[in-house]
């Protein structure tokens, strides 16, 4: 069997005999199997594809002819793919309990290795349908509401996409990628591209978790197992972001020529920029207003591929490599974040902020995590996502685009001021008593968390890493890489050894100063400062909730506006009209039902019959 | 052997009906036990059918009494009706194990006799010839529907008859009317004359004569706003009779359409027809899964789902493309299976919890899990998700529709499927994770006809080839006319 | 390597020591304000080594000393990569953008100590210090993408080069609209009136502050002074013509000459704040955040545009 077809199947073959044999300590076994081998098989491919650039394998099936590529772009993606998913899969060991959770899980991870290897939209498509609905099962386990909500819109988004490829396949005949490109190219209609651009954007949109698209999210991340999450934010959202580089590969030149730019951003990049843009705002502002630890992340996440959506926008090389490279860092303190709230709610059970406090005591290990975590979405040098966001930044600001540059400012602001929230409420202060005997993190649990948090260090310290795949699928040095650590964009320069080395030149000055100082003497939680009042255990005093209340006060205009809100209230009004319509319609009275057809009889006779 | 055997699909339930009254007095075990054995040697034969055209490649055309056509009677079983009289065949044999335990009600043996006739007319529809001959099947067919509809014998049931005898009486009469013009007009009852002189008729005659006649057949085929019967008599007819309508006889009158349709493809507007059928049958579709989106009754609901399903049958139909007509076959052939098994699985819930309302759903995963399963991978099925048979011809179809040009239609009938998502996950969600009460042991027989439904789907799903192959053959079988013409042995006459 | 060293060390003192020179000039020329006398000028000096010299210091855990070590190694860390005049070790990666975060990043050890010790004051602090942080990032990061736009590079480095032909960037007028945005944005980041809601001695007792003692405070003192140093010599870098000096022979000269023109530069901007922060009352958070959304964004975001045509 061919090797692209192995790793896009294992996961979900091993999903499927985990399920059906659905024996404790088997189960587990395969389903990290089915989410190792693909991984196993990304690493062996590699040098072979170095060779020769591009392996491809073609099946007719169905029918239809399925071809699958992997390429310098898809081995990325799809490495990103291996690493959470094999994360996610391991906390899975510790979090899940039964075969319908395997299953479903591996096979959303096998529609989105399908999603990112396919090189024909008929196989994109199915891919990505296996994909929405497995991980629509995992939602559903937990919750209809929010099930329902992301199924809904994931289906809109599907069918959006499946209407643009139905269009594009009347043109060309053919699903396969370059003929796309060249039939849109030569033959497509200036309306019809806007259309298919238009339903592309809701597609893609849908899944990246773009604004105004990105209102499942919150209730999907939050409302299912948490360590799945890490692979539903870090992977699947992933599709949607790849999506939108499909776009510039297959109708994105066209697009260009016939729409032109809006300074040196193509047009319709800019419409995904400035949404993206929309979307750090809303998402972090949000973010910050949650209560529940597991919606504060859902909501980070939404405002995080906000940049990446900003970076593919602007639209040249760097700012796609860019954003490539964001998309890499965002699955990995992404993925961490949800495996550090999977351990959280897996030792402590509870879910919001106001239930928890001073956990950095019991939980070390998770709370070093947590640390690399923040650092690395804070985007604090030298780690992976200052490194990302640095390119981001520079690729936006150098193509002259200042308000897009300003929103990517604003959004690294309101990435700190969750995370800090985040810190306060869940590892600092008074910890309840209920909280007394929390365990650290579980095995599986610790070994998935350090699988995400090396690379999230490694590839902020050594960036040359990256880039040097990275720069492979544009086949030039779009960054410069002159040695491992330093990155030269020819305005912009970055090296993240320089900076370790003195950070930690730094510290040893600060240590040394802090050592010469007379000894420390540690004391408890209660003895603080309290204005003359002593502390006791009885009041909890840390501020948990409601935490940035001035924000909301200084919001509360615009939280007014909820596209969520909307929806519910377009699903409502439909199935009124639906009810309304089938009262009249079907209301069983046959007199009437004779009537329609007379009805249609005079149609017919106006037809011209 | 001689395919002039293939007839037995004709006489066989035909005879073996009027004996009903013979072994009445046997007991209704008998009863049902010799339904099983009929419809499953009509599967016999059906399937032997099957093998000898699918493996010639030729269609075996029966001639009644030795007179050629156009002036005497065929049958005309090629690649079409050889796979869906096996369909036929095959879903009657499961219905009548399944009859075993559904139906209740004295009189079996009439409930018997009616179950042979409503397959023995679908059986004719799809195999004759003759256009004349297809009414009399229509019509067998629709009366033993109407009297099955009514066969519980409650209030509903009696009303549900009625509406349906009301709207299929005056559909037959159009139909017959139309017959009667084109008959006028040409002198020739016989589908592969008619075929061949369809472009020489009175432009008029032929279009009025076309529309009243496909207006007839879409009272059968359960286009709106003509399909306003189907729900009531779906919900009120015992459980097999539901599964017989939603899988085959609703199919006949689609074939009939679509056979007709293509026969005068040669007829001047009749492009205008095809979009009349679109916009109806797109129609259909929407006002269905509208009205199926807040169902409180299972059955209901997944009547009003059948009911959009056949409009998209239609609307692939409608499309005058080869591709079009190969995915509506295909997709009959799916949600034939599809909807069989999951008016069975729900059918069997209605008969073991005593009602099919969705609250006796809640819970059933953990009460009847072998049940609840399949109603799963039966809705899954429908909904469209990949690996499930269903899928590949849904895509077809769409992929079809816009390539016909109807990209607004497509849009529309996606748009009907998010809400057809809506109301199946809302029925998974109940049956998986809302609680129940206890455990309730599983009949053998239909659990392992379920299983071998849902199992269909999968494997159709995951490995659609070689089923692609034997439907895009059937809508040749259709679509292609010219092919059809040469295969019968029409005597010189007008010609 | 050892020039680099040496050049480091010289730095760093330097910093240190104009800082807290800083400290003390903010403090005498508030006094005078006040028509106090006021502490000399090196009280700061002297508060810092008492505080360091304290024989008993608490500790609320590992996160509380290592947070403080992580603010003062991060404000050293980022003050090696602003070019002080021709003085410079890491100048050449003196990225904009990388200083930007790199000014706002001690904040963050400064809070994970704080927040560490549980008083909820200090947690109030830092909601308040995040939230102005919030408020001033975007008129700052208009500003930063003006500056970048206007002259087509990151370095902090060629931009000061640049002015030496160009002329200062407050005389091009973008750059004086962003400059001018940014000069109310460092009004926060020194904490000064009246955005110091977060610190707010009389309220909330020094808010994040509030639980430091002995030598925490004291390397607290030290990050402060240094903080203090980094954030007006990079404004004076970027707006202000930098002190890049070439009029004498010697090079030793130059590099002085260049040292007291930054110096000039600094306490100008220095001047300013305290001014400003002597004569206008303590806004509230709210206040502050609608400010800064308002007048200093509109300026720097037209700036920015400006910039970028």
């Amino acid at each position: 069997m061919n090797e692209l077809l192995i790793i896009i199947f294992a996961p979900l073959l091993g999903g499927v005999l985990a399920w059906a044999l659905n024996v404790r300590g088997i189960r587990e076994l395969l389903g990290v199997a089915g989410a190792a081998v693909p991984l196993a098989y990304l690493v062996k491919l590699y040098s072979e594809l170095d060779a020769s650039g591009q392996l491809s394998h073609s099946i007719d099936f169905a029918g239809f002819t399925f071809s699958f590529s992997l390429t310098h772009l898809t081995w990325v993606f799809a490495m990103i793919a291996g690493v959470v998913g094999l994360a996610s899969t391991i906390a899975m060991v510790s979090t899940s309990r039964d075969g319908y959770e395997w299953l479903f899980a591996l096979m959303s991870l096998t529609g989105a290795y399908g999603v990112f290897l396919s090189f024909d939209l008929l196989g994109f498509f199915i891919f990505w349908e296996l994909m929405t609905v497995g991980s629509f099962m995992m939602v559903l386990k937990y919750s209809r509401s929010a099930g329902l909500k992301y199924f809904v819109l994931s289906v809109v988004g599907a069918f959006a996409m499946f209407l643009a490829i139905a269009k594009i396949y009347a043109l060309s005949g053919s699903f396969a990628f370059p003929d796309v490109a060249n039939a849109v190219y030569y033959a497509m209609g200036r309306g019809d591209l806007a259309l298919v651009f238009g339903l592309f954007l809701v597609a893609f949109g849908v899944k990246a978790g773009m604004f105004p698209l990105h209102v499942w999210a919150p209730d999907a991340y939050s409302e299912t197992n948490q360590s799945y999450t890490a692979m539903f934010s870090g992977v699947l959202s992933k599709t949607g972001v790849y999506g939108f580089i499909l776009i510039y590969m297959l109708i994105g030149y066209r697009l260009m020529v016939e729409f032109g730019a809006f300074r040196s951003a193509p047009k319709f990049g800019y419409i995904i920029a400035f949404l993206g843009g929309l979307t750090i705002i809303v998402g972090g502002l949000l973010a910050a207003l949650q209560e529940d630890i597991r919606k504060l992340f859902a909501y980070s996440s939404i405002s995080q591929i906000g940049y990446i959506l900003v970076a593919f926008g602007v639209g040249t090389s760097l700012s796609i490599e860019a954003g490539i490279y964001h998309a890499i860092s965002h699955a990995l303190f992404k993925g961490l974040f949800f495996l550090i709230v999977a351990t959280i709610i897996y030792r402590t059970g509870k879910t919001t902020f106001a239930d928890m406090g001073g956990l950095a005591e019991k939980m070390p290990f998770t709370f070093a995590m947590a640390f690399v975590a923040i650092l690395s979405l804070a985007g604090i040098p030298p780690m992976a996502g200052f490194v990302s966001k640095w390119l981001i930044f520079e690729a936006v600001i150098s193509q002259n685009l200042p308000i897009l540059g300003g929103m990517v400012f604003f959004g690294s602001a309101i990435g700190f001021v969750y995370l800090i929230r985040f810190t306060y409420a869940v590892w600092f202060g008074q910890r309840p008593t209920d909280l007394d005997d929390t365990k650290d993190a579980p095995l599986p649990l610790a070994v998935a968390m350090a699988i995400l948090a090396i690379p999230n260090i490694v590839f902020g310290i050594a960036p040359g890493l990256v880039v040097k795949e990275l720069n492979k699928i544009f086949g030039g040095e779009i960054v410069t890489s002159p040695t491992l650590w330093e990155l030269n964009l020819g305005f912009g320069r970055y090296n993240g050894l320089l900076i370790l080395v003195w950070l930690i030149v730094g510290l040893l000055i600060a240590a040394v100063i802090y050592f010469l100082g007379a000894p420390v003497r540690k004391v408890p939680v209660t003895d603080t400062y309290q204005s003359g009042n002593p502390v006791t255990m009885e009041y909890n005093l840390t501020i948990r909730r409601n935490f940035f209340l001035p924000l909301k006060e200084a919001l509360a205009f615009w939280l007014r506006i909820s596209f969520d809100k909307l929806y519910r209230d377009i699903g409502a009004w439909v199935e009124d009209f639906a009810e309304v319509m089938r009262n009249y319609v079907y209301n069983g009275n046959v007199q009437s039902y004779a009537w329609y057809l007379a009805l249609i009889l005079l149609i017919l006779a106006m037809w011209g019959v | 052997m001689n395919g002039q055997y293939a007839s037995l699909l004709i006489a066989l339930p035909l005879i073996s009906a009027f004996f009903v009254p013979l072994i009445k007095e046997l007991g209704r075990k008998a009863v049902m036990g010799y339904l099983v054995m009929i419809t499953a040697l009509q599967t016999a034969i059906a399937g032997w059918v099957a093998n000898e055209v699918y493996s010639t490649g030729k269609p075996i055309i029966v001639i009644a009494g030795g007179w050629k056509p156009p002036v005497g009677i065929n049958l005309y079983i090629g690649h079409f009706a050889a796979l869906f009289v096996l369909i036929i065949a095959v879903i009657s044999f499961f219905m009548a194990i399944f009859s075993f335990r559904a139906v209740n009600v004295e009189p079996v043996d009439k409930y018997a006799m009616l179950f042979l006739l409503l397959m023995l007319g679908a059986t004719g529809m799809i195999a004759t010839g003759d256009i004349f001959n297809l009414f009399v099947f229509m019509e067998i067919t629709a009366i033993s529907a109407y009297a099955l509809t009514a066969y519980n014998k409650t209030g509903e049931a009696a009303e549900a008859s009625m509406k349906y005898i009301v709207l299929g009486g005056i559909g037959s009469s159009f139909f017959l009317i139309g017959v009667a013009l084109i008959y006028g007009a040409t002198g020739t009852l016989n589908m592969a004359h008619l075929a061949q002189l369809a472009g020489a008729i009175d432009p008029t005659v032929a279009q009025v004569g076309l529309a009243l006649i496909i207006f007839g057949l879409a009272v059968e085929a359960e286009l709106f706003p003509l399909n306003a019967w189907a729900p009531d008599a779906y919900q009120a007819a015992p459980h097999p009779i539901t599964v017989m309508f939603s899988a085959f006889v609703v199919k006949a009158g689609l074939y009939a359409i679509g056979r007709l349709l293509y026969l005068f493809q040669g007829a001047e507007g009749w492009s205008g027809l095809l979009r009349l059928l679109v916009i109806l049958a797109t129609l259909t579709v929407i006002v269905a899964e509208l009205s199926a989106l807040r169902q409180k009754d299972a059955k209901r609901m997944i009547a009003y789902s059948s009911i959009g399903q056949v409009g998209m049958i239609a609307f692939a139909l409608a499309l005058g493309t080869q591709a079009g007509v190969s995915a509506g076959v295909f997709h009959m052939v799916n949600h034939a299976i599809v909807k069989a098994l999951l008016f069975l699985t729900v059918g069997y819930v209605g008969v073991a919890l005593g009602g099919t309302a969705i609250e006796n759903f809640q819970g059933l995963g953990k009460r009847m899990p072998l049940t609840a399963l399949t109603i799963t991978i039966g809705s899954l099925a429908t909904v469209g998700i990949p690996l499930f048979n269903i899928f590949w011809s849904k895509i077809r179809i769409l992929l079809a529709g816009v390539e016909a040009g109807y990209s607004w239609s497509v849009a529309l009938i996606l748009g009907a499927s998010v809400v057809e998502a809506v109301y199946y996950f809302r029925l998974v969600h109940t049956m998986w994770f809302v609680e129940g009460g206890g455990r309730i042991r599983e009949n053998f027989a239909i659990g392992v006809i379920a299983i071998f439904l849902a199992a269909l789907i999968i494997v159709i799903g995951v490995y659609p080839n070689d089923v692609w192959t034997i439907v895009q053959k059937a809508g040749q079988d259709l679509f292609n006319v010219a092919n059809y013409i040469k295969n019968v042995p029409l005597m010189g006459v007008g010609a | 390597m050892i020039e680099t060293a040496l050049k480091a060390l010289f730095i760093l003192l330097y910093a240190t020591f104009v800082g807290f020179m800083f400290m003390g000039i903010i403090r005498i020329v508030t006094a005078r304000i006040h028509r106090r006398v006021g502490p000399p000028i090196y009280q700061p000096i002297l508060d810092t080594i008492k505080l360091l010299s304290k024989k008993s210091n608490i500790t609320h855990g590992l996160i509380y000393d290592f947070g403080i070590l992580y603010a003062v190694g991060a404000t050293i860390l980022a003050v090696m990569f602003i070019p002080l005049g021709s003085i410079g070790v890491l100048r050449a990666y003196g990225d904009l953008i990388l200083i930007t975060f790199l000014l706002e990043i001690p904040m963050l050890g400064i809070m994970f100590a704080a927040m560490s010790s549980g008083n909820p004051y200090a947690g109030i602090g830092a909601q308040r210090a995040l939230l102005t942080l919030l408020a001033i990032q975007v008129p700052l990061g208009f500003a930063i993408v003006a500056l970048a736009e206007f002259y087509g590079t990151f370095s902090t480095y060629e931009i000061v080069m640049a002015q030496q032909t160009m002329g200062w960037s407050i005389f091009h007028f973008p750059l004086l609209l962003a400059a001018i945005a940014y000069d109310l944005v460092l009004q926060a980041m020194f904490g000064k009136e009246p955005f110091d809601i977060m610190i707010a001695p009389g309220e909330i007792s020094l808010g994040p502050m509030v639980e430091f003692g002995g030598k925490h405070m004291g390397l607290l003192q030290i990050q402060h002074a240094i903080a203090l140093f980094a954030e007006t010599l990079f404004f004076a870098n970027i707006f202000l013509g930098g002190g890049v000096v070439t009029a004498f022979s010697s090079s030793i000269l130059n590099t002085i000459a260049g040292l007291a023109v930054l110096l000039v530069k600094q306490v100008a901007v220095l001047l300013i704040a305290t001014f400003m922060g002597a004569i206008f009352p303590r806004f509230t958070i709210d206040q502050a955040a609608k400010f800064y959304w308002k007048w200093p964004t509109i300026i720097a975001a037209l700036g920015a545009v400006l910039a970028s045509l």
